[in-house]
C-alpha cells in the first residue's frame, strides 16, 4: 500500500519537464509560504542528476544533460577523478531520419561492449510509472539510429534489454515477448497470444505493486535463452474503474485484482530459446495459484536459474534452483518467519557461483549471510546488533560489503562497510557532516559513489564522492536555489524526540513548532500519521511537499508532529516491525494513542485542539484513531484510506494481516469500519474514485456504515483520480486547500493562554 | 397525464386537451378530425383530466380558476352546453383528488391543505354526497397541531412585467416580526412540478417546519416555467433554455419578499433544491453570488446536455438546433461565479440524473480552485432513499451544513 505512488514516477521526468517547459519565474521571495507556492508552482521542484550510470569498464560514468544547441538531451561521460567531460552522444545524433527533433532520452542502457546505446523515449504511464514507451538503438560507430519493434503500437514496448552480446534486443509488447536482431531488424516472437490476462514478461497489478517487479524476463548470460514469467490472470476477478466524465457514456477499466482470500494469478516461469521454440517450464512445487514466484535470476551460469518461491502466507521463502534444460527444481535454501519473510533483492553469487548472499531476519535483526551452495551452510557476516537497511554494493573482489544502516538512530541513514567474511568491525563511511538521510549509487569497484543527502527540511543534494574516505569531488545537483528558498522560510524549532510509552517501548517522533513560538502559551496540534509496514514518517530527510505543507501550517500557528509506531519499517529489529503481524491496526493505533496521551500533557499543547491526518495506510490509521480514541482527537482527515482490510490486495494484506483462514479476527479488530460507533469528532474523508490501488469501494462501504449508524462526517470524492489524487488541473492545490480549510474550521488556529 | 384521447360516442368522437388558444382546454373532436365543441371555454384552464361520464353527459376535470396553488373537481357538459361548474363543495379549500369508480358514480375523495392532514371519504357523484369517511387522520391532526405553531402563509409576489409569483412561507416558532430572520429558499423552478401547492406534505413541508423552528424563514416560490395553471405562456416562458429566467425571477421574488417583509434579513439567504431545483440552486450560487450566501444542490443537473433526450429536448430542442440555449442553461458554465458555501449531494447509483453530470462540475470547480462541499451517497438513486438511515442522514447533513454556514435566529 504505497502512499503517494506518484512520487515514484521516473526521475528523468523532471529533467524532461525542465527541457520542455520554460523555467518558472521566481516568485516573490517571501518568507511566508502559500498553498499556491507549494502546490501550484515549480518553485520547490528539485533538480535531479542523471539518470547517471557507472560504466562497467570503470572508465567513469555517463549522464544526461540539456543540450546547448538543440531542444534535446546530450549523453555525456565524465571521468570522476578529473571531471573531464566528453559528449558521447550529442542530442543531434538522436534525431531519427526524416524528422527534425531529437528523441527525448528518458532512460538508456549501454550494451556490454559499450558500442551501442538503447534509448527509451515517448513513455506512457502504466498504473504507477511510465513503463511503456518506444525504444531506439544507436550504433555509436556508424551513427545509425533504428527503432526497435516499430511494427508494434506506439509507446507499447516494455523492458527492452540488450542481449549480453549486444547483437539483439528483447522486449515485451502487449504481453508477448520478442527478440529483434539489431543488424537487420529480423524479429522472432518468442510468445504469441498474450492478452490482458495472459501475461508474458510482465506482471499483473498486484505483483507489480507488492513485489516491486515489472520487468518479467532475463537474458541468459550466453544470450542463447530467455527466462520469463507468465501470469494467467484469467481466473482473477476484475475490479472495475468507472470513468464517468471523459465521455458521454462511462468508460470502464477492468483490472484483475486479487483481494484478500481471492484467487491469485497462476504464475510460472520458463526458459525459451532466444530463436523461439518450446518453453521449458520450471516444475515449481505446489499450486501455482497459491504461491508466489517473486524473484528470478540466472545462477549465474546459463544452465541454471534461481527463483524465490513464497507460500501464500508469505512466511516461507524457498530459494529454488531450476535446471533450464529440464525444468527440474531443487531447494537450495529456505528462510521462514512466524510473521512474514521479505523477498531478497540483495542476492548475489560469489566465487563463481559457489556461494551466494542472503538477507534474513531470523536472528532478530535484518542480517546478511553468505551461504555455501554445496552444503547449505551459512555464515553470518553482519553479526552486530543492528539492522542492515539495504545493501549498496557487494564488492566480491575487494571483499567488502557496503550497506545502509543507522545503528544509533532509526530516523537516519548512513553508508557503512564491513568485510564480506564477517571479520572486523563495521565502519561508517558517511561523515558527521552528512547527518540525516543518505543514499548511494556506487561504482562497481566501490571507489566512487553518487551520494544523495537530505535532512529534515533540507533539500536533496547529490555529490560525487570518492570512497572509502568519502571525499566530495564534485556536486552533481546542489539544488542551491531550492535550498536557499527553503532556508529563507520563516520557521520555528523542528526537533526529533522520543516518548516512552512504557513496557520498554520508546517511539520516535518529530515536532515542528510555529515561528515565534511562546512556551507560555498553548497551541493546536496536528499529527501526521502513516503507521503501516510500508513506510516510516519519522525520517530525518527532506519531506518534499508534505514537509512544506506542514511548515505552512506552523506558519499559521499549528504544532505539527509525527510518531512512528511499532510495525513501521524502522531499523529497530525484527520484533519492532513484525509484532503487528495478524492484526494490522490495533497495536499501531494503541501506540499512537499512548504517544498522544504523553504529548497532550506537554504544557504548550492545547489538548482540546488536537487533529490527525494521513494518506493511504495513514488514512486508515486516522480512521482508527478517530473511531477508537475519540477522546484524544477532535478532528481527523483521512485521505484514500483502507477502511476494511478485506478489500485490499491479497499480497500486501495477507503478508501483514495473515491469511483470512488463520487471522479472521485480526481483520475484524484491525479494520476501522468495525469501530465506527466510536466516532464523535469531526472527520473528513477524501478519496479518488479512480483509485486502482485502494479502491473507492472501501470508502463507499464506510460511508454506508456511517449513514446506517447516523454518524456525520464530511467527504470529498475526486472523480477519476488515482491513489495520489494529483490528476486533473488544479487537483493538488484543491486538495490541500480542502485539508487546510477543514483543519482551520474545526481546529481553530491561535495560541491561547494555558488553562 | 393530459396527453392522449378518450373515445366517446361509440368511437365516433374523442375528448382531447390542447393549449392551442393559450389555455389548457378540452375539446370534443370527431373521428374524422373535426372540432365539435370546446368544453371548457374562458381564461382559465384544466389542471388535469378527470373522467368521462358519458351516461350522464359529463366531463370531470380538475381546475382552480382563482388560485393556482389549489385544485378542485369541476365538470362540463359533454355536449358543450352550459357553463362548467365546481363539484367540490364551495366551503372546502385546499387540494382535492378523486379516484372514480368506472361508472363515475362514486369516488374516493381525498383533500388536504398545506397545514391540514388529508381526509379520505367515499362520495356519491354528481351530488358529492358523503357516504362514509374512510380515513380522518385524527391522530395525525392532533400531532400536527402541536408542530404547526405558525400557520403557513401563502403570498403573492409581484416582480413586475405582469409576473405575479405564488409563494409560501413558514415562520419559526415564537416568530417576532420586529426582528430580522435569515431566509432559506426552497425551489424547483423547472417544468416538471409546482411546489407552491396548498397540499399536505408538499415541498418537504415537514422538514421545512423543522428548519423554520431552528430560526429561519423558509420561503418557496414558483417562478415562470413551473407547471402552474396560469396559462400556456406562463409555462412556456422558459422554452429554449431552462435556468436563466427562473434564476432571475427567484432572485427578484426574493427582493420583493424582503421589500414587503421587513423581518426578512436578505443579508442572510440560503437556497436549496433537488433535481431541477438542485440545478437552479447551482444557478443561483453561480449567477447571483451577491444574493445567496449558501446553497445545497441535491442531485442536480449542471450539464443539461447529459440528461435524457426526452425531457431536455421537449423544453430546449436538440443541442444541434439550440447550442446557445444549452450553453446558457448549464450551471457548469457559470461556476466561476461561486462565492458562497456550496454543498452538492448526489447518489452514485442514479438511474435518472447520472453522477457523471455532477462529477463534471466537481472537476470544473477543482480546476477553478473553488472550495465546495460534496457528499456522494453510494448507490443511491435519484430519491436518495435506499439504505438504512439514508433519508435521516441526508436531512441531518443539510441541517448541520445550514446551521454551520448560515447561523440561525433573529437579529
Amino acid at each position: 500500500m504505497h502512499r503517494c505512488a506518484f512520487l515514484r514516477l521516473v526521475a528523468p521526468a523532471a529533467l524532461v519537464g525542465a527541457l520542455l517547459a520554460p523555467s518558472a519565474p521566481a516568485s516573490a521571495q517571501d518568507n511566508q509560504l502559500t498553498l499556491e507556492r507549494i502546490f501550484d508552482s515549480a518553485e520547490f521542484a528539485p533538480d535531479f542528476a542523471g539518470p547517471a550510470r557507472w560504466l562497467v569498464d570503470g572508465s567513469g560514468y555517463s549522464t544526461v544533460e540539456i543540450s546547448r544547441t538543440v531542444r534535446g538531451l546530450d549523453l555525456v561521460k565524465y571521468d570522476p577523478a578529473s571531471g573531464a567531460r566528453e559528449v558521447l552522444v550529442p542530442a543531434e545524433r538522436l534525431i531519427p531520419s526524416g524528422t527534425t527533433a531529437p528523441l527525448i532520452l528518458e532512460d538508456y542502457e549501454w550494451s556490454e561492449d559499450g558500442t551501442k546505446l538503447l534509448v527509451y523515449t515517448n513513455s506512457q504511464r502504466v498504473w504507477r510509472v511510465n513503463s511503456r514507451g518506444d525504444y531506439w538503438v544507436l550504433d555509436l560507430a556508424s551513427g545509425r539510429l533504428r527503432q526497435i519493434g516499430a511494427q508494434h503500437p506506439e509507446s507499447s514496448l516494455m523492458f527492452a534489454k540488450f542481449s549480453p552480446q549486444g547483437d539483439r534486443v528483447a522486449y515485451v509488447s502487449e504481453n508477448d515477448l520478442y527478440v529483434e536482431h539489431i543488424a537487420d531488424g529480423r524479429t522472432t516472437a518468442l510468445t504469441t497470444g498474450g492478452t490482458p490476462t495472459l501475461i508474458r514478461g510482465n506482471f499483473d497489478w498486484a505483483y507489480e505493486e507488492e513485489f516491486g517487479i515489472r520487468d518479467g524476463f532475463r537474458w541468459s548470460p550466453d544470450g542463447a535463452h530467455v527466462a520469463y514469467w507468465e501470469s494467467d490472470a484469467s481466473e482473477v476477478k476484475d475490479f472495475l474503474l468507472i470513468n464517468n466524465t471523459d465521455s458521454l457514456y462511462p468508460e470502464l477499466t477492468h483490472i484483475p485484482y486479487p483481494k484478500v482470500g481471492e484467487t491469485l494469478s497462476a504464475v510460472r516461469v520458463g526458459v525459451i530459446s532466444a530463436d523461439g521454440g518450446e518453453t521449458v517450464w520450471a516444475r515449481v512445487p505446489g499450486d501455482s495459484r497459491n504461491n508466489y514466484i517473486a524473484r528470478m535470476e540466472w545462477a549465474p551460469n546459463s544452465r541454471e536459474l534461481v527463483v524465490q518461491h513464497l507460500n501464500r502466507p508469505q512466511n516461507r521463502n524457498d530459494l529454488l534452483l531450476v535446471q533450464a534444460a529440464t525444468g527440474a527444481t531443487s531447494v537450495l535454501y529456505t528462510d521462514t518467519d512466524d510473521a512474514w519473510v521479505d523477498v531478497v533483492d540483495d542476492f548475489l553469487w560469489l566465487d563463481d557461483g559457489a556461494r551466494f548472499t542472503w538477507v534474513s531476519e531470523k536472528d532478530g535483526w535484518r542480517h546478511v549471510y553468505v551461504v555455501d551452495r554445496a552444503d547449505g551452510s551459512e555464515r553470518l557476516v553482519t553479526p552486530w546488533q543492528f539492522d542492515i537497511v539495504s545493501i549498496s554494493l557487494i564488492d566480491a573482489e575487494g571483499g567488502w560489503l557496503y550497506y545502509i544502516a543507522s545503528p544509533d538512530n532509526p530516523t537516519q541513514r548512513y553508508l557503512f562497510r564491513s568485510r564480506l567474511d564477517g571479520s572486523g568491525d563495521p565502519e561508517r563511511l558517511s561523515p558527521e557532516s552528512a547527518s540525516g538521510w543518505n543514499d548511494y549509487q556506487m561504482a562497481h569497484d566501490g571507489t566512487w559513489a553518487f551520494q544523495t543527502h537530505s535532512a529534515f527540511g533540507v533539500p536533496r543534494t547529490v555529490n560525487l564522492v570518492a570512497l572509502p574516505d568519502h571525499r566530495a569531488v564534485r556536486s552533481m545537483a546542489d539544488n542551491a536555489e531550492l535550498t536557499a528558498t527553503t532556508a529563507s522560510l520563516d520557521r520555528g524549532e523542528q526537533e526529533f524526540f522520543r516518548v516512552d510509552i512504557g513496557d520498554g517501548v520508546e517511539l520516535d517522533g518529530w515536532l515542528m513548532k510555529p515561528p515565534g513560538f511562546d512556551p507560555n502559551l498553548s497551541y493546536p496540534l496536528l499529527f501526521y500519521v502513516y503507521g503501516e509496514p510500508w513506510n516510516q514518517t519519522v525520517m530525518d530527510n527532506w519531506g518534499g511537499a508534505n514537509y512544506l505543507w506542514h511548515l505552512y501550517l506552523t506558519q499559521q500557528g499549528y504544532l505539527v508532529a509525527s510518531i512512528d509506531n511499532r510495525g513501521t519499517p524502522a531499523p529497530r529489529g525484527r520484533e519492532w516491525r513484525k509484532s503487528v503481524h495478524g492484526d494490522i491496526g490495533t497495536l499501531a493505533s494503541a501506540d499512537q494513542a499512548a504517544a498522544n496521551r504523553i504529548i497532550r500533557e506537554w504544557d504548550f499543547v492545547d489538548e482540546d485542539r488536537i487533529a490527525i491526518w494521513g494518506w493511504s495506510g495513514g488514512g486508515s490509521m486516522t480512521l482508527n484513531m478517530m473511531f477508537r480514541y475519540p477522546e484524544l482527537y477532535r478532528t481527523g482527515m483521512s485521505v484514500a484510506p483502507v477502511p476494511d482490510q478485506l478489500l485490499y490486495d491479497a499480497i500486501y494484506q495477507e503478508r501483514y494481516s495473515g491469511t483470512l483462514e488463520e487471522h479472521a479476527d485480526g481483520y475484524l479488530s484491525g479494520s476501522p469500519i468495525h469501530h465506527v460507533d466510536g466516532l464523535s469528532g469531526d472527520l473528513l474523508i477524501v478519496h479518488g474514485t479512480g483509485d486502482d490501488n485502494v479502491h473507492y469501494q472501501g470508502t463507499e462501504r464506510l460511508v454506508n456504515e456511517m449513514v446506517a449508524r447516523n454518524k456525520y462526517f464530511t467527504m470529498m470524492a475526486y472523480p477519476n483520480r488515482s491513489h495520489g489524487i494529483f490528476e486533473g488541473e488544479g487537483t493538488s492545490l484543491h486538495l490541500r486547500n480542502l485539508l487546510t480549510r477543514y483543519l482551520m474550521e474545526h481546529v481553530p488556529v491561535g495560541a491561547r493562554p494555558m488553562s | 397525464m393530459n396527453s392522449g384521447v378518450e373515445w366517446i360516442r361509440e368511437g365516433n368522437a374523442f375528448v382531447l386537451m390542447s393549449e392551442k388558444d393559450g389555455w389548457r382546454h378540452a375539446y370534443v373532436v370527431s373521428r374524422d378530425g373535426e372540432e365539435l365543441s370546446l368544453l371548457t371555454p374562458g381564461a382559465s384552464e384544466i389542471i388535469e383530466r378527470g373522467r368521462v361520464d358519458e351516461e350522464r353527459g359529463f366531463f370531470y376535470y380538475f381546475a382552480s380558476p382563482d388560485n393556482a396553488t389549489q385544485r378542485y373537481l369541476y365538470r362540463a357538459r359533454l355536449d358543450g352546453s352550459g357553463a362548467p361548474e365546481r363539484v367540490t363543495p364551495a366551503d372546502q379549500g385546499g387540494t382535492h383528488r378523486y379516484e372514480f369508480s368506472p361508472d363515475a358514480r362514486w369516488a374516493f375523495h381525498t383533500y388536504s391543505t398545506f397545514d391540514t392532514p388529508p381526509v379520505t371519504e367515499l362520495v356519491e357523484l354528481p351530488e358529492h354526497r358523503v357516504v362514509r369517511t374512510l380515513e380522518d387522520n385524527d391522530a395525525l391532526r392532533v400531532r400536527a397541531d402541536s408542530w404547526i405553531t405558525e400557520p403557513t402563509e401563502f403570498l403573492q409576489l409581484d416582480i413586475g412585467g405582469g409576473v405575479v409569483m405564488d409563494a409560501w412561507m413558514i415562520k419559526p416558532r415564537d416568530f417576532d416580526p420586529s426582528l430580522k430572520y435569515p431566509v432559506f429558499v426552497y425551489q424547483y423552478s423547472e417544468p416538471h412540478a409546482q411546489d407552491v401547492l396548498d397540499l399536505w406534505g408538499r415541498g418537504h413541508a415537514h422538514f421545512h417546519r423543522v428548519v423554520a423552528d431552528l430560526g429561519y424563514l423558509v420561503l418557496c416560490m414558483d417562478s415562470r416555467g413551473t407547471p402552474a395553471p396560469k396559462g400556456a405562456a406562463w409555462r412556456r416562458a422558459v422554452f429554449g433554455s431552462l435556468g436563466p429566467l427562473s434564476t432571475e425571477e427567484q432572485a427578484a421574488g426574493l427582493q420583493e419578499f424582503g421589500r414587503t417583509r421587513p423581518y426578512a434579513d436578505l443579508s442572510r439567504v440560503g437556497i436549496w433544491g433537488w433535481s431541477g431545483g438542485g440545478s437552479n440552486t447551482l444557478n443561483a450560487m453561480f449567477r447571483k453570488p451577491e444574493v445567496y450566501q449558501l446553497g445545497i444542490a441535491v442531485a442536480p443537473k449542471p450539464q443539461p446536455h447529459l440528461y435524457n433526450a426526452w425531457f431536455q429536448e421537449i423544453y430546449m430542442r436538440t443541442v444541434e438546433e439550440n447550442p446557445d440555449g444549452y450553453r446558457r442553461s448549464a450551471p457548469i458554465n457559470y461556476a466561476e461565479g461561486l462565492e458562497g458555501d456550496l454543498l452538492i449531494i448526489h447518489g452514485t447509483g442514479e438511474t435518472n440524473t447520472h453522477l457523471e453530470i455532477t462529477e463534471g462540475l466537481v472537476d470544473r470547480l477543482i480546476e477553478l480552485g473553488k472550495p465546495f462541499d460534496y457528499m456522494a451517497y453510494p448507490n443511491r438513486d435519484h430519491g436518495l432513499r435506499e439504505g438504512e438511515g439514508t433519508p435521516v442522514h441526508m436531512r441531518m447533513l443539510m441541517l448541520r451544513y445550514l446551521l454551520t454556514h448560515l447561523p440561525p435566529g433573529p437579529r
